[in-house]
């Protein structure tokens, strides 16, 4: 019996081959909360952390925005307002005399309705 | 008193008894004498005579008819047999003088494209002539047999009559807004050339050809429209309304070039 090799004994725990190692124990109560090992799971974490960081930039942003007041912005009318007709106001005076005539010939043209209908017949008629 | 009497002779003016018969078969399409407009209110008077002469004659026939269709008689065959000779007559004068109105209307803008008018109003004098001749021909019809020869002989002719009318209308209207255009032309030269005004308005008469083109496009489409199709001989293609449209088309673009030009004659022009 080798005296170098140290007794054997369950109770000791440093010897004890099926013991849990305390520290494992304790480190997997420390990396209970830790990021694991797995690349496609450390992704996903960083990817969501961006959009989260995103997501509260941007509602920083918004609420900036509109507490910030406009400096362009143009007063609402109080007075409502009428389009103003296509037509040529009748009474337009910048026209020469002899070019009125012919405007007012043209008018009367335009305003002309032929309205000749042909008669309703009925072509059955002693049949 | 025999002086007295030959005085009054001489001096008192004829007096003509109103015949709407007479007075429109008398007219002609080419009499100058009288103003255009006033010729057509005359002609459209007779017209709408003889409608109204028409339409009482037609419901006439179609008592006539109900009678017969009721009791089947030979009294009431024969009843209506001469009420349909009666409303037939009634409604070839009717046609008769719608025809010669519209050939007179044709008068008013002729000047405009007096070759094609002329070639309408031609159509349409064809037709009134072979509605005169029927004057002799459906009186002499006596037997249920005759009548509908003839029924079937009117109702071939009818589709062309029914053409003749709608293509002398459509040419009308567009002989009208091809004289606004001419007017519209011949103002917008006279703006260039006035020297009361200015210089400038020159490039924005000249942007008003684009809507000249247009008027002159939609009154080609709507005569277009009125080339009769080889596959409707029997059959009347009722094109007026897409023509009537394609004419407002050409209206309200001439109604525009009218409001333009007025706006740059007020804008340019130097009291």
């Amino acid at each position: 019996m080798n005296s170098d090799i140290p007794y054997q004994s369950l109770d000791l725990s440093n010897q004890n081959p099926l013991k849990v190692d305390d520290l494992s124990v304790s480190d997997s109560k420390k990396t209970k909360f830790a990021i694991p090992n797995d690349p496609k799971i450390k992704l996903l974490i960083i990817l969501g952390g961006i959009t989260f960081v995103l997501l509260v930039l941007s509602l920083i942003v918004t609420a900036f925005r509109s507490s910030r007041p406009t400096t362009n912005s143009k007063p609402i009318p109080n007075v409502i307002t009428t389009p103003k007709p296509t037509e040529v106001i009748e009474d337009i005076n910048n026209i020469p005399p002899d070019l009125k005539t012919k405007f007012d010939q043209i008018d009367q043209q335009n305003q002309t309705n032929i309205n000749f209908p042909p008669p309703q017949i009925d072509p059955t008629i002693g049949q | 008193m025999w002086f007295l009497i030959l005085l009054f002779l001489i001096t008192s003016k004829p007096v003509f008894a109103q015949d709407a018969s007479t007075s429109a078969s008398t007219a002609t399409a080419s009499a100058t004498a009288t103003p255009a407009p006033r010729l057509f209110l005359q002609y459209q008077k007779d017209y709408l005579f003889n409608y109204d002469l028409y339409q009482q004659a037609y419901l006439k026939y179609t008592e006539k008819k109900q009678v017969y269709t009721k009791y089947g008689t030979i009294t009431t065959q024969k009843d209506k047999f001469i009420a349909a000779i009666d409303a037939i007559n009634a409604r070839n004068k009717t046609l008769k003088s719608y025809l010669l109105a519209l050939r007179v209307m044709l008068d008013d803008y002729k000047t405009t494209n007096p070759t094609e008018t002329e070639k309408a109003q031609i159509e349409l004098s064809k037709w009134e002539a072979w509605f005169n001749e029927q004057f002799t021909v459906v009186p002499a019809l006596n037997n249920q047999d005759d009548l509908n020869n003839w029924i079937t002989t009117f109702n071939i002719n009818y589709v062309n009559v029914q053409q003749a009318i709608y293509t002398a209308l459509v040419r009308n209207e567009v002989n009208l807004h091809q004289l606004t255009l001419n007017s519209l032309q011949q103002v917008a030269q006279d703006i260039k050339n006035n020297p009361d005004i200015k210089p400038e308005s020159e490039q924005w008469i000249n942007t008003l050809t684009v809507k000249s083109d247009l008027v002159s496009t939609s009154l080609g489409d709507a005569m277009s429209l009125t080339v009769k199709k080889n596959n409707q001989i029997n059959k009347f293609d009722d094109f007026y309304s897409s023509a009537k449209i394609s004419m407002t088309k050409a209206n309200d673009y001439l109604r525009e070039i009218t409001t333009d030009l007025k706006l740059i004659v007020n804008k340019f022009y130097k009291k």
